[in-house]
């Protein structure tokens, strides 16, 4: 037995004379069984394999972009190498949820969107009413999104809501799991992205676009 | 992309690269989180804080930081921060439990590289180590769930066990 196939069969679990021969017979494979032992142990550990949300990633990067940032970087670079992002499909600005509830102003039932929009549910969502209202801002969109009568995702599924360009470029909006208001944020505007569209998208750790389209803007 | 330039773009005031770095350091970074704090939403609260203290402190950082130690370190750090801010906030009965960090510095360092090295296995592998070690499946119900062969299986355990065999080494490193 060679020290390669006795740290495999060590992690496997298996025992047997062989083993314990190389093992006594072995110093380099004596120093490395503490190793080993931690390692196996490790290999159950839950912490080691429970995921993170889907979104953490938009959030965490959302966060980012929102935060202001006594950066050297001029303002026009900023802008350049925010607008290649978003062109990379990068899942750019984007404050949903928590995020968007610490880090953005909601504004209130009084104030008036500054756009409104009801988008049309297709048959994957018969009976489902998805009406959103938009706030531009300075660094974005805000959106408000009323959903309902629309089925709760399943427990390895989640709803995303896009904002996408005439040219085809979509950039996340905010996710949610069930009917109800959801306020989102996101970094582009209603005017270059003028697309908001809902799809239900498999919980599998792949952020991008993949699900199939529940309800859309009218007209796309 | 090289940490070196990640850090470089990072310094420049680059969003781009925060993305990047959660991709590589992200599942990590979580996974120290929880370990420590026991709950979802407080670690995803944590790697959250990380990336912001990291993004603010960027233009700060050597040019030749050692990124994945240094997020290691806040991580940890942030964790701590929080599970000190959630004691004070519990209940009676809580607090009689919660004294002192139930994880060692030892044990986060150790979720630390265990999954990162679990990150560089090609992903069949890390499904069937996965299926084995933390669902606790045998290898046929790895199989079935996985739709491929016993038999592969069994290969992609070998050579999972080989990969992270040879990445073997730092689980006893000084903790920062």
């Amino acid at each position: 037995m060679t020290c390669d196939e006795f740290h495999r069969s060590y992690l496997e679990g298996d025992v047997s004379t062989e083993r314990e021969a190389h093992l006594r017979g072995c110093a380099d494979c004596q120093r490395v069984t503490p190793e080993l032992d931690v390692l196996r142990a490790r290999l159950g550990d839950p912490a080691v394999w429970e995921p993170p949300g889907p979104e953490l990633r938009t959030q965490v990067v959302g966060a980012v972009v929102s935060a202001a940032r006594p950066a050297t970087v001029s303002p026009s670079v900023s802008r350049r190498m925010m607008r290649r992002w978003l062109i990379a499909g990068a899942a750019a600005a984007l404050v949903v949820g928590v995020v968007a509830a610490s880090l953005v102003l909601i504004p209130s039932r009084a104030d008036s969107a500054d756009w409104e929009l009801t988008l049309y549910a297709n048959r994957a969502s018969p009976g489902a009413v998805v009406e959103v209202q938009g706030w531009n801002t300075a660094n974005g969109t805000h959106l408000r999104v009323d959903v309902d009568g629309l089925a709760p995702a399943g427990p390895n599924e989640y709803y995303a809501i896009w904002m996408s360009s005439i040219s085809g470029q979509h950039v996340p909006a905010g996710t949610f799991r069930e009917s109800g208001r959801i306020e989102s944020w996101s970094g582009v505007t209603r005017a270059d992205f003028p697309r908001i569209w809902i799809t239900l998208e498999p919980d599998d750790g792949d952020e991008r676009l993949t699900g199939a389209t529940i309800a859309d803007t009218p007209g796309w | 992309m090289s940490a070196h330039s990640l850090v470089a773009r990072l310094r420049n005031g680059d969003p781009d690269a925060v993305g990047r770095l959660y991709d590589e350091y992200g599942r990590r970074m979580f996974a120290v989180a929880y370990k420590a704090l026991g709950d979802r939403s407080l670690a995803e609260e944590a790697v959250q804080l990380t990336f912001m203290k990291t993004w603010q402190a960027a233009e700060r950082l050597e040019p030749d930081v050692e990124i994945g130690g240094w997020l290691y370190t806040i991580t940890r750090r942030t964790a701590i921060d929080l599970y000190r801010r959630e004691s004070r906030h519990a209940t009676v009965s809580l607090d009689a439990e919660i004294v002192a960090l139930p994880t060692t510095f030892e044990d986060l360092w150790q979720v630390w590289e265990v999954r990162s090295m679990i990150d560089r296995l090609p992903e069949g592998e890390r499904a069937v180590v996965e299926s084995l070690h933390y669902k606790r499946q045998t290898m046929q119900e790895t199989a079935d769930e996985l739709g491929v062969p016993v038999g592969t299986v069994k290969s992609r355990t070998h050579r999972a066990y080989g990969r992270l065999a040879s990445l073997l080494g730092h689980l006893r490193e000084e903790t920062a």
